[in-house]
């Protein structure tokens, strides 16, 4: 098995404005974060920080609203932007869904990262987004903190994420030049 | 949760300009190729698929991405390979990510889909459905540059694996 979880976080009773997966192992390829989240304060959209770094993030986002479609590069640079959280104001109980590819974690060269997410209303409104995403840093990536950089995010309780390790390998089979 | 199981994975250690997975095993339902990678170069190109080193009008891909210039979206239908990803100029060097599935790659009895997400730094960003249209099983992928304009070369440092799906 070479996808592994790593860790699984649960929001409790009393929410979370941030959730940071520390210590990540170093001996996988790729890293993959699943997340589920819905947000009981105004602010949707999700952040993410590498080894708690403030600086060196873009974005460029494709996105559809139902109506249109659009590509814009994020306005944020502190953090990097991966997607949304349904809100207090859409429909009880939904909850969007992410998904987060981060290749190359541990090289020491720069980083990027790729996600894709849905965000329902009970049809008054629908967005679904593709998004690519670079970290200028050579570091290697030890920590992962999810957040929204005003800190106006209370991620509502049963929200979750997941962390997977992909691990590098041979089957002894293939060949490679 | 997908099961993956690692085939190979290169790290480049000096520039080059192809990468070849060869020998690929049959044993699984789908591939997945995983690229990270920086180009170096004096013109913009893309890194192209080949598999099975068939090299004939019988690939097709539907696109939907975003560049700085805006949306875009697209289709060919008579290619002589599929894609991975487009790069900036050597002058400003850019990541670029693929993650490229490959399903039912060694089904004797269909053509070969591909769903390809990938993207550029901040330049671009696309899905696509790609096909080879052919019943053979895929047996080797090849990357390369579809023109020597500009020597485009992969840089040392980019990484690319494959990975197995159980079915």
């Amino acid at each position: 098995m070479s996808m592994d979880l790593v860790e699984t976080v649960t929001v409790g009773a009393g929410g979370a404005s941030t959730i940071t997966f520390n210590s990540i192992p170093q001996d996988g390829t790729d890293l993959c974060l699943v997340y589920s989240f819905r947000n009981t304060t105004g602010g949707n959209g999700i952040y993410l920080r590498f080894n708690g770094s403030s600086s060196g993030y873009a974005a460029r986002v494709l996105e559809g609203s139902g109506t249109a479609v659009s590509t814009y590069l994020s306005s944020v640079t502190d953090s990097g932007y991966i997607g949304e959280a349904s809100t207090f104001s859409n429909t009880a109980n939904m909850f969007t869904p992410v998904g987060v590819y981060i290749p190359n974690y541990a090289a020491s060269n720069g980083k990027s990262w790729s996600s894709d997410y849905v965000k329902e209303n009970n049809n008054t409104a629908s967005y679904m987004a593709s998004i690519g995403g670079t970290w200028s840093s050579g570091a290697a990536i030890t920590s992962i903190t999810l957040t929204h950089p005003t800190g106006t995010i209370n991620l509502a309780q049963n929200s979750t994420v997941s962390l997977y390790k992909i691990t590098k390998g041979s089957d002894g089979i293939t060949s490679v030049s | 949760m997908l099961h993956y199981v690692p085939l190979q994975t290169i790290t480049t250690t000096s520039n080059v300009a192809t990468i070849n997975f060869t020998s690929i095993p049959q044993n699984y339902k789908d591939l997945v190729l995983v690229s990270n990678y920086t180009c170096g170069g004096t013109a913009n190109q893309y890194l192209n698929v080949r598999f099975n080193s068939i090299n004939s009008t019988t690939y097709g891909y539907q696109y939907f991405g975003a560049t700085t210039s805006g949306v875009t979206q697209g289709q060919l239908d008579t290619e002589a390979f599929m894609y991975v990803n487009g790069f900036t100029a050597a002058a400003s060097p850019t990541i670029a990510s693929s993650v490229f599935n490959i399903m039912d790659y060694s089904k004797t009895t269909i053509y070969k889909n591909v769903l390809n997400r990938c993207s550029v730094g901040t330049s671009s960003v696309e899905l696509s459905a790609q096909q080879l249209k052919t019943t053979s099983a895929v047996t080797s992928i090849n990357l390369f540059f579809s023109a020597a304009t500009g020597s485009p070369v992969i840089l040392a440092g980019s990484t690319f694996s494959l990975y197995g799906i159980v079915g």
